[in-house]
């Protein structure tokens, strides 16, 4: 096992770690805005590290070239789709939950 | 004219991308390159503007500084996720933007967006509306640095 696989699973361990972090925060934090940016996690964190690990998987420089521009439309278009979604759900009436809040899980809403 | 090299520009990538060079695929190629084509032209923007691509190459300095502030904030999240009692602060306000084109009203809205704990939740001239998970984010000089990196990244 040579430095490049260690690194390349390093990566890919810190990406699934805050794909899965992204997930929980989905369901931990209070409402729906809050959840929002959760998703950000996986976006930016998440994607980052999983394609930088595959990246040093790959023996080729066009699948390089290719898992770089996959990241950056990934960049692009999950805060473009977030914004949507924020958007709509503010049009529609949702106000956000605003002040402190301490205490458990309020995810029963 | 424009528009003959945003065709070129589609041509060349699609070329890139694919590595196949038989004459059923660079068919379905030559179909695509079109269908993008017709679609840019029906949306009014396949004459490529020169100064968003300029704008493009500017972003190449501006991605690290905005890489670091991601990383930053996705750990200051994630405390927040792990944490036994999640303890929040949300709050919504407005911050100013200066930026003068559409190209940079995007891209300032989407940095923030990236920034996990900052939401843009809409976007005008001139102001953007923000959604905090913590209310301190508004403390400090982090949005108006964002504001005016971005402006920089302008004409």
């Amino acid at each position: 096992m040579n430095v490049l696989d260690i690194i390349s699973w390093v990566l890919i361990l810190i990406g699934s770690f805050a794909c899965l972090t992204a997930g929980l925060g989905l369901i931990r934090l209070p409402d729906f805005f809050c959840r929002s940016h959760a998703g950000g996690i996986m976006d930016s964190l998440g994607m980052g590290c999983l394609f930088a690990g595959m990246a040093l998987q790959s023996s080729s420089p066009l699948v390089l070239v290719k898992l770089f521009f996959i990241y950056g439309f990934v960049l692009l278009t999950g805060p473009a789709a977030i914004h949507a979604l924020a958007r709509a759900a503010l049009h529609a009436g949702l106000k956000p939950q605003l002040g402190k809040s301490t205490g458990g899980d309020a995810s029963t809403r | 004219m424009r528009k003959f090299t945003t065709l070129i520009v589609l041509t060349a990538s699609w070329l890139a991308w694919s590595g196949h060079y038989d004459g059923l695929l660079l068919s379905f190629g030559a179909a695509s390159v079109l269908c993008v084509f017709y679609l840019l032209n029906r949306i009014g923007l396949a004459a490529l503007d020169p100064r968003s691509a300029k704008t493009f190459l500017k972003m190449v300095p501006y991605l690290p500084w905005l890489l670091r502030e991601i990383i930053k904030s996705n750990i200051d999240v994630a405390k927040i996720i792990w944490q036994p009692k999640i303890s929040i602060d949300p709050a919504v306000r407005e911050i100013p933007a200066t930026q003068e084109t559409a190209l940079g009203l995007v891209t300032f809205a989407n940095s923030v967006t990236l920034t996990p704990g900052t939401l843009s939740i809409n976007a005008t001239p001139g102001s953007l509306t923000v959604h905090a998970l913590e209310a301190a984010a508004f403390d400090g000089e982090g949005f108006s640095e964002m504001d005016r990196r971005v402006t920089g990244l302008e004409n």
